[in-house]
Parts: structure tokens; C-alpha cells; sequence
């Protein structure tokens, strides 16, 4: 998961405990250190993880910088992708869209809106 | 005085003979201006992509197929640019030749036939004209550009409050409503109240974003027109985002058949949907609120016309409410951003239409608006 916004990664903590999703959670908090993590599995024979939670505007390198990293990385090219974020502009959902994303997950300006990530990420994993 | 490019007000001089071109540039520069002399045409076209003032060109220099070749560049050059050419015709010719000269040289737009022998006075006065004519050019295109400029950073900032400006006050109003929610009972009535004033002004807030999103969002508009759409389904999508309005008012909404426009689908949708959309919240009290849409052709131009029976406006306001953020009412009476026909004028003046309001208070509004029609490109 990338997210940068302490709140938020409070909101999707809630999320997923709500929801008794027994994953596990890894945390990065820019596009730099994902993009690092990225590489790092590329050169090891380390799995894959199964689903990346990405917030698009973070720092550093930008979610779609990321996005096209990833989908051109030899191991992680076919990861599950969830984009999380505030915009509801169109050219980001097409641009994410053009990625092939699971989920666009437009970050809901309620708590119990929010809960319903759980959902969305408990089909994907 | 306006001048970038070094190039840029240099005359460009087209004479196979040597001694003609000498004469002509000697001419030229009693102007101050810097002529360069190119000893054929297919020099020519090499040298003004890197910048021309005017050009002088002999007649005999440039046979048809060169012509051919000039207009093609002069269609790549951008709206702003037309290049001026002075043409000198050999001394002594048939008025059917100039007329045939003049004819082939037509595509080259911005052209003068001066017939040899030309006074040096007179040569420079059609120089010194047509380099007055290129610097308004120029002075445009930085106008342009500068426009340019500025909205690119309208854009950039459009984006700023979909993402920077909005994720705060989204975690406002949910921490808001946190608190609330697990330590409401200790809060107190009053605490409370103040809480739920916090959650209600974020989302005013997030709402006024939204809009101004909207409003910038509509100004990213192509300079072709789109296809054609077809305003019933424009009016049917806005009507269904309404429906719960119009269901609550016991509207009764009228629609005549409407014809095809060249506008995006999801703008004149957005039109539609503001204008009915006020016509259901300033309804009179005491009346059933109907809306009637009707549209008719004029000239090269749609009119659609969205009468209802609400409160109406009072004159001095009728341009006022197009403005943006602006109201007439509080939030209180009627909620809003006073957004909604800010983004109705900007979205029907960049397809080159207009929009104004005809009402008598107490007795409803009617909104007009002009789109172009499917035969206007």
C-alpha cells in the first residue's frame, strides 16, 4: 500500500479490520520507495504481492509513474491494482483505466463509505 | 518594440539577377531592417521557417510549382501568422498577365503586385507596411501565448483542488464524524453543534471545489467541433441526475422535439441539468412548477429557450447570476455555490454561443441559450 496521508492510512487500517481480511499489510509512503520495492523484487526471485493499494498523488514519483513501472517490471507486471484517491476527475480514471487497474476507489467523504474498501480489496485477494 | 527571434523582421529578397538583388537590399536597409538576400526559390523556402518580416520576390523567380510549394508551408504556419510578400512584376507587361499572376499567386494570401521599375521610396514605403502588418502579428501571437499560459495554469490549478485541496477537508469531515460518533455523549449539546458545523463547512467547501472543477473543466474544449449529439438524450441524462427533484417538486416538464447540436454530450448535459436544475429550486411556493423546453433554428445557430414558472429574477441581476460564485440567496433559503451558471455561460460561449435570461419577477424565468447547429462547422 502507498499512501502518504496519515489519515487516510488510518481509514483503510479501519477498512480492512472491519472488513477481518486477513492480510498483510506493507506500507510505503512515496513513489520512490515502492518504485525501490519494485526493483528489489525484480532482481530477487521474491514473490510478487498480490494487490497494491496506490493512492495517485503522492510524493516523489507520481501513481501513475508507478503504474507504468509496474506494468512494464518483469515479476509484478500483472499485479492487482487498486487506485485510491481523491480525485474524481475523469482524465485520472482514464488514465488509471489505460493502466488496467482492478478498482478506482474514489476516496468517499464518510467513515462508513470508506469501510466499503474492505469490500473491494476482500474480492481481489 | 515587440522582437524575438533575430529573424524575425528580416526581409527576405528574391532576385536571380545579382545586381537587382544588391539594388533591392540597398533599398531596404536605408529602413534600418536587415535584408537576406536568397539566390533561388528553393533557398527561399529553407530560410523562412527561421523567420521572415516580409519577402520581396521577383516575379520570374518563381515559377507555378514553387507557388505550390510556398502555400504548403504558409497552411503549416500557425493562425496568427500570414506573412507578407511583395511580388515585383516585369516592366511593361499585358494587364491579362498581371491578372494571370495574381491569380496564381492568390494562395499565398498576404501578397502585393508592384510593377517594375518600382521608386526606391515607393518599395520602401510597401516594406515599411508590411513589416508594420507582421508586428501586429507577432503582438498577437504573444497575446496568444500569454492566453495560452494562462490557462494551462487554470488547468494546473483545476487539478490542484481535485486532489491537494479536497483530501484535508475529506479527512475533516470524516474525523468530524468520528468524533461525533464515539465521543458525542461527553461532548454536550453545545460541542456537538460545533462539531457538525466543522463537518457541514467542509462539505460546503468540497462542494464549492467541485464546482470550480466543473468550471474549468468545461473550458478544455477542442477548437473542433465535436460530432454531432443529440440534445433529447442530453436533456433525458440531465433529467435523470434530477430525478429525485423533480419527484420531490411534482414537476411537470415539458420538452419539445430537440435537435441534434454539435457540442460534447456531457456538456450540454451539464447545461441542461443547471438550468432545470434552478428552475426547481426557485419554484414559487404556491405553485406546481412546470418546465417547458423548447428549441428553434437561427441562422447557423440552435436556440433553446428553458421557461418556468418560479420566482424569477429582478433585472438588475440578470447578469450578475452568471457570474462566478455568485448568489442571490442564503444558504439558508436556497443551498448552492453559485457555480451553476458560471459553468452554464462558460460551457455555451466556448462553443461560440451565448446565454442570457429573460424573467419578470414573481412570474418565473426563461433562460436562453445559442449552440451551433449540425450543418455549422
Amino acid at each position: 500500500m502507498v499512501e502518504d496521508n496519515v489519515a487516510d492510512l488510518f481509514l483503510v487500517k479501519e477498512a480492512v479490520a472491519a472488513a477481518k481480511l486477513d492480510i498483510d499489510l506493507y506500507f510505503f509512503s512515496d513513489g520512490d520507495e515502492i518504485l525501490q520495492f519494485l526493483a528489489l523484487i525484480d532482481e530477487d526471485s521474491v514473490r510478487c504481492p498480490e494487490l497494491l493499494l496506490l493512492d495517485l498523488n503522492i510524493p516523489k514519483k507520481d501513481g501513475f509513474e508507478v503504474l507504468s513501472y509496474l506494468r512494464s517490471s518483469k515479476r509484478c507486471a500483472s499485479m492487482r491494482v487498486v487506485i485510491m484517491t481523491s480525485s474524481s476527475a475523469r482524465a485520472d480514471r482514464e488514465k488509471s483505466a489505460s493502466f488496467n487497474v482492478d478498482s478506482y476507489f474514489n476516496k468517499p467523504g464518510s467513515y462508513a463509505e470508506f469501510l466499503t474498501l474492505g469490500n473491494v480489496i476482500r474480492e481481489l485477494v | 518594440m515587440f522582437r524575438r527571434g533575430a529573424g524575425e523582421m528580416r526581409v527576405l529578397i528574391l532576385a536571380p539577377v545579382g545586381r537587382d538583388a544588391t539594388l533591392l537590399a540597398q533599398t531596404v536597409e536605408a529602413l534600418s531592417v536587415e535584408p537576406a538576400i536568397v539566390p533561388d526559390a528553393a533557398s527561399l523556402l529553407k530560410e523562412l521557417p527561421l523567420g521572415v518580416g516580409a519577402s520581396i520576390l521577383a516575379d520570374e523567380a518563381i515559377p507555378p510549382h514553387h507557388i505550390h510549394e510556398l502555400t504548403s508551408w504558409l497552411s503549416a504556419e500557425p493562425p496568427w501568422s500570414d506573412p507578407p510578400f511583395i511580388i515585383l512584376t516585369p516592366a511593361g507587361q499585358t494587364q491579362a498577365y498581371s491578372h494571370r499572376r495574381s491569380q496564381e499567386f492568390s494562395t499565398l494570401g498576404n501578397f502585393t503586385l508592384t510593377e517594375r521599375p518600382v521608386r526606391p521610396e515607393s518599395l520602401q514605403s510597401a516594406v515599411r507596411a508590411a513589416l508594420r502588418g507582421r508586428m501586429k502579428q507577432y503582438e498577437v501571437r504573444s497575446r496568444q501565448e500569454a492566453l495560452l499560459r494562462a490557462n494551462a495554469d487554470l488547468e494546473q490549478f483545476a487539478h490542484s483542488a481535485s486532489h491537494d485541496l479536497k483530501e484535508p477537508l475529506r479527512n475533516i469531515r470524516i474525523f468530524s464524524e468520528l468524533v461525533l460518533k464515539e465521543y458525542g455523549s461527553t461532548l454536550g449539546a453545545r460541542g456537538a453543534d460545533f462539531l457538525h458545523l466543522v463537518g457541514s463547512s467542509a462539505l460546503r467547501m468540497d462542494n464549492l471545489l467541485a464546482d470550480l472543477l466543473a468550471y474549468t473543466e468545461a473550458s478544455s474544449i477542442p477548437d473542433e467541433l465535436p460530432e454531432p449529439v443529440q440534445a433529447r438524450d442530453a436533456l433525458d441524462a440531465a433529467l435523470g441526475n434530477l430525478a429525485a427533484a423533480i419527484q420531490e417538486t411534482q414537476a411537470r416538464i415539458i420538452a419539445d422535439d430537440l435537435p441534434p447540436v454539435r457540442m460534447r454530450g456531457s456538456h450540454l448535459q451539464q447545461v441542461f441539468q443547471n438550468l432545470v436544475g434552478n428552475a426547481l429550486k426557485y419554484r414559487r411556493e404556491s405553485c406546481r412548477p412546470c418546465i417547458s423546453l423548447s428549441s428553434s433554428r437561427i441562422g447557423q445557430f440552435w436556440l433553446f429557450s428553458i421557461a418556468d414558472n418560479g420566482i424569477g429574477i429582478a433585472p438588475e441581476y440578470r447578469e450578475k447570476i452568471f457570474g462566478i460564485f455568485q448568489r442571490l440567496h442564503t444558504n439558508g433559503q436556497y443551498s448552492g455555490t453559485g457555480m451553476g451558471l458560471a459553468i452554464c455561460q462558460r460551457i455555451v460561449e466556448r462553443y461560440r454561443g451565448r446565454i442570457w435570461v429573460e424573467s419578470e419577477p414573481g412570474h418565473g424565468s426563461t433562460f436562453l441559450f445559442t449552440i451551433p447547429a449540425e450543418s455549422n462547422i
